[in-house]
């Protein structure tokens, strides 16, 4: 039981939806029945699930950055610009000033009380601003003795490949710390409720500047990954990041109230949106298919969490408040 | 022993406490009473450490303790439950255990093993420690807030109202815990407004009044009277009003419940009121004695039975019809639903005369505010009060503010859950004054209540619920305290 405990009442249907979603792609769709497919849909789960594992540690604490595909534009771009000559240097470089941006604003958050979402709705736009000023024109590019690296992250690895693994053993190391530490237990209880938490003798700000550092880092090290595996980091790129990354997370069942969600529905979440991703881009029908199936299926289960709430008693439905007014802190 | 030295705290002009000395020993609960915006809550601050003071100091056994911050008021051994409970209900209850673990790394099964103790020791014996919190009762969810504190090995303990929203069972037990910890040696602060407790578990008494101590008694020393006189300052008439002789009343019933069904309940009530008549529903949580308000206001599914309003066919599906009908409904939350908690007394006030009036119209604000003027003198609501946010009001004016906001609509039938809740004793009065003038000018009052002082001294009779089952209604002037006890606990006359 006790092991099972943060294990909510939606796995199962997650899982199972993934399966359908497999099984109906296989027999509907040829080729997509592949290890080719089934690597690249793995590997893609693990980058998402990066940017969504960090999303799902700001909403765990009531918040959200919404800045997080800016931060990994920004980190892709300093890894491989610091990177020229010493790659370990440029990746180091750039977690530093992720985990730097992510510190600094979850302490002004928990000191000021300023919504997140307004917050890092300014830092999404400075940042971006920032990735075109560290590169105006072309792109930065990894050099070309460096290019094993690229090679070497998307080798395969069984069904994924070296960066799918990076990825997975990244976020299941995550899911480990917010089951197994006190850090992780705290920042559910300031979720649930800050003045609460601060009450039990959680210390709050400790929390808030852990929970925005862990998501700047997870969103950093995904964009160096992204960028070491293309080889090139742009100023415009990773946009879609914070989109795949929110909609994993929300279909991973974590609650922008704040209090739940739990890391392997995070990852289901980041597999179903992958699958579909798959899915289409093999059909060769245009991306709007695309946004529109995932769109459906963030609603359908939005829908199913609903119900299962409101069958529990929880009230789910105070999660829609952080929409129509400031996040709550 | 516990020495609280001179302690003073001053936000700018404004003294919250101002040189406030007393002693509490170890293995005595020492009762903390005054009124709201006495002081009582500043001091719990403090010693909690939220809030620094401006002078002076605590001593325990003789030596100077810190409570500067939460972190250090915790090592210093002071542990407080608040009136607002602190336990996470998305938590389970061992993780709440585990919240205050001393190392960064959770043993959960070696938590879970360990507050089982705990929990056995305050009597939840059938509550399992993977549980979340959120699925106990309030009452249940008090006891695991004590739990963690005992964990915590705390000196002192603070207990801030810890049985205001608990029925007579709950409260029974939360009463035990706190005679095991005095025994233990602890020193315990009970803060509380029911002035029975008094005498139920308290050795010792300090009474605060506008942030000074005004009296400090041993409990089998001091009168009721005295204790209400040190509290208010004045001799307190009567705390229940009479009903007036020239009272309307009328052969007629405004409200009839004949063999009504709701889905929350095993059993039908019947159940009767004219104008002018006060009743109470009683029973202990869980027992169902709110569902005959829920079911009157619309907020209950009804699965047979007949209820007449003047003795029309009244069937309400929400709030809007209930309205319409003239039905008043104050829910026992009123901080979720009694009132704009952010926005000025008068907004409060005209929302249901607002409401009445209809969506389209124009507002004219000036109009309303005559009129919520007129409303706001019948309730004694001072006029500098009234542009005053609601949250800046003590408990008692925001009772008064929830319940007034009704009569801009004149309704016909008032329902009220828990009157008085968080309403310490001065402004008690004035709200029982304020229905009770309401009733007597020909309103039917039906009221939901656990504080049997309140039913038997402010009902004119009381159906009582007991297992989800209205059992009977009975005149409150032929019960006595302890009968009532027994009939709530165990539905029938004799225990």
């Amino acid at each position: 039981m006790s092991a099972l405990a943060r294990i909510d009442r939606g796995l199962w249907l997650r899982i199972i939806l993934s399966i359908v979603l497999l099984v109906a792609g296989s027999i509907l769709i040829d080729g997509f029945a592949t290890t080719a497919t089934l690597a690249s849909i793995t590997e893609n789960v693990g980058l998402i699930g990066l940017v969504a594992a960090g999303l799902m540690l700001t909403m765990v604490v009531g918040q959200l950055d919404i800045a997080v595909a800016s931060v990994a534009a920004v980190s892709g771009i300093i890894a491989l610009l610091a990177g020229q000559n010493s790659l370990l240097l440029g990746i180091v470089a750039a977690l530093a000033a992720a985990g730097v941006y992510g510190g600094v604003i979850g302490w002004i958050i928990a000191r000021t009380g300023v919504s997140s979402l307004v917050l890092t709705v300014c830092m999404l736009i400075g940042l971006r601003g920032l990735a075109l000023v560290l590169v105006p024109q072309a792109p930065a590019i990894l050099s070309d003795d460096l290019f094993w690296v690229s090679d070497g992250l998307v080798a395969r690895i069984g069904p994924t490949s070296l960066l799918g693994v990076i990825g997975l053993v990244i976020i299941i190391a995550l899911g480990l710390a917010m089951r197994g530490t006190r850090l992780g237990l705290s920042m559910y209880a300031v979720g649930g409720n800050v003045e609460r938490a601060r009450g039990s003798g959680v210390n709050t700000t400790r929390v808030y500047v852990a929970a925005f550092a862990g998501s700047a880092l997870l969103a950093g090290t995904a964009g160096i990954l992204a960028s070491l595996r293309s080889g090139s980091a742009s100023g415009t790129g990773m946009d879609s990041l914070l989109l795949d990354g929110v909609t994993a997370a929300v279909v991973g069942g974590v609650s922008l109230e704040g209090g739940r969600g739990n890391i392997i529905n995070v990852l289901l979440g980041a597999l179903i949106v992958r699958i579909i991703a798959a899915a289409v881009a093999l059909e060769g029908v245009q991306s709007s298919v695309e946004s529109i199936a995932t769109g459906g299926v963030l609603l359908a289960m939005l829908l199913v969490d609903y119900a299962l709430a409101r069958r529990s008693g929880l009230p789910f439905a105070n999660s829609w408040r952080v929409l129509a007014g400031p996040v709550r802190i | 022993m516990l020495e609280i030295r001179d302690l003073s705290k001053s936000y700018g002009a404004v003294a919250a406490l101002s040189s406030v000395s007393f002693s509490a020993e170890r293995g005595m609960v020492t009762a903390l009473l005054g009124e709201n915006g006495a002081g009582k809550s500043t001091l719990v601050k403090i010693l909690s450490g939220l809030v620094v003071p401006t002078n002076g100091g605590i001593f325990l056994d003789g030596r100077p303790i810190d409570t500067t911050t939460p972190d250090r008021a915790k090592k210093s051994g002071v542990a407080v439950v608040q009136q607002e409970i602190s336990v996470l209900p998305n938590l389970t209850v061992a993780e709440n255990f585990m919240l205050s673990a001393r190392f960064g790394l959770l043993r959960r099964a070696k938590a879970a093993a360990e507050c089982r103790g705990y929990l056995d020791r305050l009597g939840l014996n059938n509550v399992d420690a993977n549980r979340p919190t959120g699925s106990l009762t309030v009452g249940e969810r008090q006891l695991v807030e004590i739990a963690r504190l005992l964990a915590q090995d705390a000196q002192v303990l603070v207990l801030d109202e810890p049985t205001a929203a608990l029925g007579d069972r709950d409260i029974a037990l939360v009463h035990q815990a706190v005679r095991r910890l005095a025994a233990e040696g602890k020193v315990v602060l009970y803060i509380t407004h029911r002035l029975n407790e008094l005498d139920e578990i308290c050795e010792h008494g300090i009474v605060l009044r506008n942030g000074r101590l005004a009296d400090s008694f041993a409990t089998s020393e001091a009168s009721i009277g005295r204790v209400i006189h040190a509290m208010i300052g004045r001799e307190l008439d009567e705390l229940y009003p009479p009903v007036a002789e020239n009272a309307i009343s009328s052969a007629e019933s405004s409200l009839v419940l004949s063999g009504l069904q709701p889905s929350a309940l095993h059993g039908p009530i019947d159940l009767e009121i004219r104008p002018g008549e006060i009743v109470a529903t009683s029973g202990q949580i869980g027992s169902g004695f709110v569902e005959p308000l829920r079911a009157a206001a619309g907020m209950a599914t009804v699965a047979s039975g007949d209820m007449r309003l003047f003795g029309k066919p009244y069937a309400p599906r929400n709030h809007f019809e209930r309205c319409a009908a003239g039905v008043a409904y104050c829910s026992e939350d009123r901080q979720l639903d009694g009132f704009f908690p952010d926005r000025p007394v008068w907004e409060s006030l005209s929302a249901p005369a607002l409401a009445a009036s209809g969506l389209w119209g124009v507002a004219n604000a000036k109009r309303l505010r005559r009129g919520i003027d007129r409303v706001a003198d019948r309730m004694t609501i001072s006029p500098n009060y009234r542009g005053r946010a609601v949250r800046a009001l003590s408990g008692g004016n925001a009772q008064k503010v929830s319940i007034g906001k009704w009569l801009s609509s004149d309704p016909r039938l008032l329902l009220v859950e828990e009157p008085t809740r968080g309403v310490d004793v001065g402004a008690r009065a004035e709200v029982y004054r304020l229905i009770r003038d309401l009733a007597d000018q020909g309103l039917s009052v039906l009221f939901a209540s656990t504080d049997l002082d309140e039913v038997l001294g402010f009902g004119e009779r009381v159906a009582i619920f007991h297992n989800r089952r209205h059992v009977t209604t009975l005149p409150t002037a032929s019960l006595t305290r302890d009968g009532l006890a027994t009939w709530i606990t165990h539905g029938s006359q004799h225990g």
